[in-house]
């Protein structure tokens, strides 16, 4: 019998490797790929960007080959997935990880194909939301926001700072726990599963949050992307195998890991009495929805790269309804 | 081929092309091309592709950003004269001392490195500076070059420190608390560094003169000479710790006003400003030659799987925790002779943390077991700085001296390696060396 | 003649990368002293660094080299035979230059395809190619100052710019 073919699939990312995305689903997803493939099917994971190069250029990686496989967030490399920004508009992604990247996962296979043309996606991802932690000022209205030094990480979530009168700050991750407790910023903008890693546990003690209900004002998309002309050169039987464990399902394997993440951050932060954690009521929220629609309306009015943005924005609200109603 | 066969072959030719006079930048790159084509039987496109983003994301990186900025503090600091004044004022307390000038160096080094987070400018800066003088009063040019070559580091071992940054990233540990943990390690690493000194001093320089003792008016009006560096640094530690920058932008404001100072007092004028930006040019080029050739050499050994095949290795020979913990820094002084610093923690520290914090060592928790690791990865990483054949510091030093050749250096830091183990098996037993000041009431 | 080109050439650039580390310095200052007094910090500083020192570091690589202070290991060279490392720093020199021109292909590649795929910074959306591009005079003129430095150790004199 002739010998089976082995693949070694090098896969990259940005985080460290006690990341919840490496410990909880690349490397669970890699063991299932293993266990499938009576272990013809290997990983070496290479996180903090160990071959080199920096986050923006994680997907081109992908694309030319440098790596098979990446995790990145899709803002990271502005510009080059136009379509998905429509995820990260403020106010329109439901909150949560396994609610956010149905949804991501959903849009992405009706409207945003042709962002990934270069690329064979294994999951789209939302992180669940992005929440405003502050270290001296609580937050629970609009007018809270006026003046506040806030460290964002995208354009279109310093621009929806700067709608709800805040100031958006750039700060890179390593330094936002010492520039917070230092007071040299007021707070981040930034998803529970991140507050434990960064220290925003130990120097913020305001969480300004939306109802389960409501629509999260941000979210950061992430992506895990293959290089195309590698998964279609693996072996028949070992493409089927990865395809049975990617796409939605990988997206939701995602979901579910940054929901669990979630759900501990919350509650240890709720039962310390240090921490307090404001949800928005219904009319503060609708005042800072209304607010910073004058952000989703420029993104809409651009043409930039003849792509009816209009549309993609109703698609994705359509998505979102239906969705909800499920 | 397995990881670690490759690895030793392709540094084995590395450090060969190096010994043939290739530069340290080309050699390195060289070795990273060969990592790739050996793990991808000769398949060129994830080398080439690699090689596209490799200068941009070196040059542009964030944290690598302050070299520059330490460098052309330290030109403004030597043009201004108060590198110079850090090195009188020293010199007039202890330069009547056998080696006392050399101890001197050391004292500046570390009064620089209080403001200086880059173990290569304070170096770059320290050389121009003091070893003229160590020359000028017939010290043995081994002592002088190792002296400054040692002292340089505290550039790093006191806070600010770079590497220290690389290590919070990596491990989401408070840089402040780091910061706050290295203050001891630090002051205790120049204490070794003056014993050293005067170890070989009486040693080897009997015949050599002694410099006159200095007068308290002499001693009073260095001070006073010296009190520029004083206030730079309160601006500096102010600025980090009073909540108006970041490291990055200390970095900006301590260069920014030791160019001012240099302006004001050390009457730097066009043709220093000139000066200062072409010596600043020399420095950050050399630094950053040999930190794009690292770069590819580290992503080709990483491709290579030797680091974790090693760090296994390590893992699973079920050996007693501190004999883990001493074979993983024996391990890092093997890689620190041929592997460039940040290199070094970048690859070797996402797998050799998690050994380290889930090992019991003295009833530590776990935040405690992660700042003291942090210190001995830094004490480490600083040693790589300053072993032959392959250390930055050495490399920077012979530079600036043009009789010395990098053989003498590399004898002359013999003894200050030794003061180095020495310490860092100090630490090693005493965790509390590290946590003291944390543990205070108020910090953290 | 060919010597006085490349020295005017690469002092310029050297000290046109200076003046934009001072300038990225100031706006710095300026960017911190605005977020801690008016809550107003220069939109997107980190990326304006970023792409500022990009550029400053390339351009200061040809003067190192055509004053022959890249960093070498001078271990054996005392103990060889003049013509032996004349040799040696021939093909050290060539080695540079080649290395550099591999850096100039690459990053030129890196360049286009920016351009293309239209990569921008986060914050303000500037075009990556912008610096990219103008890393690459100063990676051209490295690549020449090395081949110059070969031909200098081919005719034994070794060059010594005055500083
Ligand atoms: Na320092
Ligand atoms: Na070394």
């Amino acid at each position: 019998a002739e010998q089976k073919e082995k693949v070694t699939l090098r896969i990259m990312h940005f985080l460290p490797a006690v990341a919840n995305a490496q410990k909880n689903v690349l490397e669970p997803w890699c063991a299932d790929l293993a266990e499938q493939s009576g272990n013809r099917i290997e990983c070496q994971i290479y996180p903090s960007m160990q071959l080199g190069g920096t986050p923006a250029q994680l997907a081109d990686m992908a694309r030319n080959g440098v790596v098979d496989i990446v995790w990145t967030g899709l803002g990271y490399a502005a510009g080059r997935f136009p379509r998905s920004e429509a995820l990260e508009l403020p106010f329109v992604m439901p909150p949560g990880g396994v609610d956010g990247s149905e949804v991501a996962w959903e849009f992405y296979q009706r409207y945003a194909k042709d962002d990934f043309r270069d690329y064979h996606v294994l999951a789209i991802q939302s992180d669940g939301g992005g929440t405003l932690h502050t270290a001296r000022r609580k937050v629970a209205s609009l007018a809270d926001m006026k003046g506040l030094r806030v460290r964002a990480s995208t354009r279109l979530a310093s621009e929806m700072l700067t709608s709800l009168g805040a100031t958006p700050v750039s700060m890179p991750p390593a330094q936002i726990a010492d520039t917070l407790a230092k007071g040299v910023i007021d707070g981040a903008l930034a998803v529970w599963e991140v507050v434990p890693p960064t220290k925003l546990d130990e120097t913020t003690h305001y969480h300004m949050r939306t109802a389960p209900d409501q629509a999260t004002p941000t979210v950061t998309t992430l992506a895990v992307l293959m290089n195309k002309k590698r998964y279609q050169n693996l072996p028949d039987d070992l493409r089927a195998i990865i395809d049975r464990f990617s796409g939605e399902a990988l997206s939701r394997r995602f979901g579910e890991a940054w929901d669990v993440t979630i759900d501990q951050v919350v509650e240890q932060l709720s039962a310390d009495p240090d921490h307090e954690i404001v949800t928005l009521d219904d009319d503060t929220y609708q005042s800072m929805r209304e607010a910073s629609q004058r952000v989703t309306d420029e993104w809409v009015a651009s043409d930039k790269g003849g792509i009816d943005r209009q549309a993609l924005y109703q698609g994705l609200r359509d998505i979102v309804r239906e969705h909800a109603g499920r | 081929m397995s990881g670690m066969e490759i690895g030793l072959w392709v540094l084995g030719g590395v450090l060969l092309i190096l010994a043939l006079r290739v530069h340290v930048g080309v050699g390195m790159l060289l070795g990273g091309v060969a990592c790739y084509l050996i793990v991808n039987h000769g398949d060129t496109t994830a080398l080439l592709f690699t090689i596209n983003n490799l200068v941009y994301a070196r040059f542009s990186n964030y944290d690598l950003a302050v070299i520059p900025l330490f460098v052309l503090m330290g030109q403004f600091a030597i043009h201004g004269g108060l590198s110079r004044a850090l090195f009188k004022a020293a010199a007039a307390f202890i330069g009547h001392w056998r080696g006392g000038l050399a101890m001197s160096s050391a004292g500046a080094c570390a009064g620089f490195g209080a403001i200086c987070g880059s173990s290569l400018a304070t170096a770059a800066t320290m050389s121009q500076v003091a070893l003229p003088e160590l020359e000028k009063h017939n010290y043995p040019s081994k002592l002088a070059a190792g002296t400054v070559a040692a002292a340089g580091t505290l550039g790093i071992l006191i806070p600010p420190s770079v590497p220290l940054i690389i290590y919070a990233v990596l491990t989401e540990e408070s840089i402040a608390k780091l910061f706050m943990a290295a203050v001891i390690p630090g002051l205790v690493a120049m204490f070794g560094y003056l014993v050293v000194i005067r170890l070989v001093a009486v040693r080897t320089m009997a015949s050599v003169p002694r410099v006159d003792k200095a007068g308290w008016t002499q001693r009073w009006r260095a001070l006073l000479e010296v009190s520029p560096v004083l206030l730079i640094f309160v601006v500096v530690i102010f600025g980090i710790y009073g909540g108006w920058a970041n490291l990055t932008e200390a970095a900006s404001i301590g260069a920014a006003a030791c160019g001012l100072f240099a302006v004001v007092r050390g009457g730097l004028r066009w043709n220093g400003l000139y000066q200062s930006l072409i010596g600043t040019a020399e420095a950050t080029a050399m630094i950053y030659l040999v930190v794009v050739g690292a770069d590819l050499l580290n992503s080709g050994l990483a491709l290579s799987q030797m680091p974790a095949e090693l760090a296994a290795w390590v893992a699973d020979s079920g050996l007693a925790p501190f004999v883990v913990l001493c074979s993983i820094l024996a391990l890092y002084l093997l890689l620190g002779c041929v592997m460039d610093s940040l290199s070094m923690i970048l690859l070797t520290v996402p797998i050799f943390y998690p050994i380290v914090v889930n090992l019991e060592f003295f009833d530590l928790t776990y935040t405690e077991k992660s700042i003291w690791f942090g210190i001995l990865a830094l004490m480490v990483v600083e040693i790589g700085l300053i072993t032959p054949p392959m250390g930055m510091n050495l490399f920077i030093v012979q530079k600036y001296s043009v009789k010395t050749s990098l053989g003498t250096v590399s004898r002359g830091i013999v003894p200050f390696l030794c003061a180095d183990v020495i310490r860092i098996a100090i630490l090693v037993v005493f965790p509390a060396l590290s946590l003291l000041l944390l543990n205070l009431p108020g910090s953290g | 003649m060919v010597e006085t080109v490349l020295r005017r050439l690469s002092t310029a650039v050297a000290v046109l990368g200076g003046a934009v580390v001072l300038a990225v310095i100031a706006m710095s200052l300026v960017s911190l002293l605005g977020r801690k007094l008016w809550s107003a910090p220069i939109p997107g500083d980190i990326e304006i660094l970023e792409m500022a020192i990009a550029v400053a570091v390339a351009s200061f690589m040809p003067l190192c080299e055509l004053r022959d202070n890249h960093i070498r290991v001078d271990l054996i060279g005392g103990l060889l035979p003049a013509w032996v490392n004349r040799v040696l720093l021939l093909s050290s020199h060539l080695l540079l230059a080649l290395v550099a021109a591999l850096l100039i292909w690459r990053t030129g590649l890196l360049t286009l395809d920016s351009h293309e795929y239209g990569s921008t910074s986060t914050m303000l959306a500037v075009p990556l190619w912008i610096p990219q591009m103008l890393m690459l005079p100063g990676l051209a003129l490295l690549c020449a100052c090395a081949l110059y430095q070969a031909a200098r150790s081919l005719t034994g004199k070794s060059l010594q710019v005055p500083s």
